[in-house]
C-alpha cells in the first residue's frame, strides 16, 4: 500500500506525536509498505530518508500553548507536491485541525483520508469562528482514530461524530527483555520503588511524593526511592535532607537504563496530578514486570484496567500515596496477581497489536471493490 | 440608479446559485461517501458470515453450537443474498418505469440484516466462549480459523463505525432547510445508520 503520513508539529522538536509518528512509519515500512511522511523540519535537521520535510516552521502561540507550525504559500504549495508525487493510496493525518501542514493536507487531499486524534484540548475560540469553512473538509475523513478515550471525548464534543480508539504503541519487547540491574534491584531487605520523569514540572507530581517520603520511609525500613528524570533537583535534595537515606537521584538516564530500572524495581510510582491522555511509561513499566502504582486520573485508570493491574490513589494526596504503596510492598500475593494481569492487559499496547489495527483502519478507508461482493454473496450459502 | 439596482441584485442572485450549487456537491459528495462505506461494512459482514460457516463445519465447535453458528450464518448470507437481488431488481427498473439508482447503504443494509446479523453475533459468543472459558476463543491465534474470524469481525465494528459516521453527516447536511427547500439531494432516499450487536468475544 501506499501510505502518506502528515505531521503537523516540527521533527526539530521532541514531542509524543513526532515520535509516534516516526514509530508507525518505521513499523509500515518494515511491513513493505511504501511510506513517506510530511513534516515541518529545517533544511539542516537530521531525519530519517522516509520523512519529507516543508522547511521552516514558527513559533506560534495557538490554543493556549507554543507550537512550531508551518504554514503559507510555500508550505501549501509543498504539500501539493508531495500529495501530487506520492499518488498514495491512504493518507493518514494526524490532529487534522492543527492549524500547519495538516490542515493544508486536508484541504487538499484526493484520496483516502484518515485522521488521527491525539490530544485532549478545549474548543478554542479561532475554530468556533472557523468551523463552518471546515466542516466540509472533515467530512472528507473516511475514518478517525483516537489515541484514547479521552482523546475521543475531544472528538465527540468537539467536532460531533465519533472515533475509533486504537491506543499508541509501545514497544514491549525491549522492556521485557531488558536485564535488571543489580544497583537497583528491588530485596526484601532493600525494596526499590522509581519514579521517572522531568523533576521540575509540577504535574509530573514528583512534589507528591517527596511530601510522602517521610511517612514511607518510617513505615518501610529499607526503603530506595530511585528517582530519574531531566529537570532541576533543589526540592528533591532538600527532601533528602530532611529524611536521609531513603532517597536516590539518578538524573537523566538513557533508554537502555530506563528499561533496566522498570525491570529491577519492585514498584513504578505514577504521582502525575494531570494533563495525561495516555499514560505511555505506565504501560512501559507493566512489560517491564513492576508493579504501577499511579495517581487516580482517568486516563491511568484505563491504562490499569480499572486497578486489576495496578494500584491507584487519590490524585496529589501524599498520605494516599504512602498507603496505596506501604500496602503494595506489604503484599506479596497482590503484587505476583497485579504483574500477571499486567502482562497480558498491555499486549494490546505492543506496536505489533496497534500496527495491524492501523492497516485494518487504512484497508477500511480505501474501502473493497464491489465484485467480491457479489461473488460472496451469490456464490455461497 | 434603476441599473444598478438590477446589477446588485443579479450579483446576489449569482452568489446565491454558486452557494446552492456548493451545497449540492457537497451532498453529492457525502453520498458516495456513504455509498463507499456501505459497501465496506456489507464486505465486511459477509466475510464474518462466510468464516463463521466455515467455522460451524470445521469440527472446533462442539455439535450443538456448530448446527446453530451454521444456521445463524446461512440466515446472514440468505439475507444478504436477497437484498442484492432486490437491489438489482431496483437498480434494472424491472418495476416499471426506470427508477433512480438507490444507495445501497439503504438497499442491502436493511434492517432484516441487523436483525440476523445480531442473532449471529450473540450465537457466536456463546458458541465460542470466552478466552478465559477453554473454548475457541482460547486458542483464536492468528492464522487459525477462529482468529481469521474474530479478525474480521474487529473490521465489522470499525467499518460499522465509519459508515455510521458517513450516514450522520450527510443527514445533518440534508435535514438543513436550505438543502430542503431547494430539494439539493435529489430523488435520492435518506441514508440510515446499521444498528446492529456487534460485541466482540
Amino acid at each position: 500500500m501506499r501510505i502518506g503520513i502528515v505531521c503537523p508539529y516540527s521533527m526539530d522538536a521532541p514531542g509524543g506525536v513526532q515520535v509516534h509518528v516516526k514509530d508507525l512509519a518505521g513499523r509500515l515500512i518494515a511491513l513493505g509498505h511504501h511510506v513517506s511522511v510530511l513534516a515541518p523540519a529545517e533544511d539542516e535537521t537530521d531525519l530519517p530518508d522516509f520523512v519529507e520535510g516543508t522547511g521552516r516552521s514558527v513559533p506560534v502561540r495557538y490554543n493556549g500553548s507554543i507550537a512550531r507550525l508551518a504554514f503559507g504559500p510555500v508550505t501549501a504549495r509543498r504539500v501539493r507536491t508531495w500529495l501530487e508525487d506520492g499518488a498514495f493510496d491512504v493518507v493518514h493525518i494526524h490532529e487534522p485541525l492543527s492549524p500547519s501542514v495538516s490542515l493544508i493536507a486536508l484541504f487538499q487531499a484526493e484520496s483516502a483520508v484518515v485522521a488521527t486524534f491525539h490530544t485532549a484540548t478545549d474548543r478554542s475560540r479561532a475554530m468556533q469562528i472557523a468551523y463552518p469553512m471546515l466542516r466540509p473538509a472533515l467530512e472528507k475523513i473516511a475514518a478517525r482514530i483516537a489515541v484514547s478515550e479521552e482523546a475521543r471525548r475531544t472528538v465527540v464534543e468537539h467536532i460531533g461524530g465519533d472515533a475509533v480508539v486504537i491506543p499508541n504503541g509501545v514497544e514491549l519487547a525491549t522492556f521485557r527483555r531488558a536485564d535488571p540491574d543489580p544497583r537497583w534491584t528491588s530485596t526484601p531487605e532493600r525494596p526499590t520503588v522509581a519514579f521517572l520523569g522531568r523533576t521540575d514540572e509540577p504535574r509530573k507530581g514528583l512534589g507528591v511524593l517527596l511530601e510522602a517520603l517521610p511517612d514511607l520511609a518510617a513505615r518501610v525500613p529499607g526503603l530506595r526511592v530511585l528517582v530519574a528524570g531531566r529537570g532541576e533537583l533543589d526540592e528533591a535534595r532538600e527532601a533528602d535532607e530532611r529524611t536521609p537515606g531513603v532517597l536516590e537521584l539518578l538524573g537523566e538516564v538513557s533508554d537502555r537504563d530506563k528499561a533496566a530500572l522498570l525491570r529491577s524495581v519492585a514498584v513504578y510510582i505514577a504521582p502525575q496530578t494531570g494533563g495525561e491522555s495516555f499514560g505511555i511509561v505506565l504501560v512501559e513499566a507493566m512489560a517491564a514486570d513492576a508493579v504501577v502504582v499511579a495517581s487516580d486520573l482517568a486516563a491511568f485508570r484505563r491504562v490499569l484496567d480499572e486497578g486489576r493491574a495496578g494500584a491507584t490513589f487519590e490524585v496529589g494526596n501524599p498520605g494516599a500515596l504512602a498507603d496505596a504503596v506501604v500496602s503494595m510492598l506489604a503484599d506479596g500475593d497482590h503484587q505476583d496477581a497485579c504483574r500477571t494481569h499486567a502482562r497480558r492487559w498491555c499486549e494490546q499496547y505492543d506496536w505489533d497489536v496497534v500496527t495491524r489495527q492501523v492497516l485494518d483502519v487504512y484497508a477500511l478507508a480505501v474501502g473493497e471493490s464491489p465484485e467480491p461482493i457479489d461473488r460472496l454473496a451469490g456464490g455461497r450459502a | 440608479m434603476t441599473a444598478e439596482t438590477w446589477l446588485v441584485a443579479l450579483a446576489v442572485a449569482v452568489l446565491l446559485v454558486w452557494l446552492a450549487l456548493a451545497r449540492a456537491n457537497r451532498i453529492d459528495l457525502l453520498h458516495q461517501k456513504v455509498t463507499r462505506t456501505a459497501a465496506t461494512l456489507d464486505a465486511q459482514l459477509l466475510r464474518r458470515a462466510a468464516l463463521s460457516a466455515e467455522l460451524a463445519v470445521s469440527g472446533e465447535l462442539d455439535p450443538a453450537s456448530g448446527l446453530l453458528v451454521a444456521d445463524a450464518a446461512n440466515a446472514c448470507l440468505a439475507e444478504a443474498r436477497e437484498d442484492v437481488e432486490a437491489d438489482l431488481a431496483l437498480r434494472s427498473g424491472s418495476g416499471g418505469r426506470r427508477r433512480p439508482p438507490a444507495l445501497p447503504g439503504r438497499v442491502t443494509l436493511t434492517e432484516d440484516r441487523e436483525t440476523v446479523e445480531s442473532d449471529l453475533s450473540r450465537v457466536l459468543r456463546q458458541a465460542m466462549g470466552e478466552v478465559g472459558d477453554d473454548g475457541v476463543a482460547a486458542s483464536a491465534g492468528e492464522g487459525t480459523l477462529a482468529g481469521d474470524l474474530v479478525a474480521t469481525w474487529r473490521r465489522v465494528t470499525l467499518a460499522r463505525r465509519f459508515y455510521n459516521e458517513a450516514v450522520a453527516q450527510a443527514v445533518r447536511v440534508r435535514s438543513q432547510p436550505i438543502s430542503r427547500l431547494l430539494r439539493l439531494a435529489g430523488r435520492a432516499r435518506m441514508p440510515r445508520m446499521f444498528e446492529m450487536d456487534d460485541t466482540l468475544p
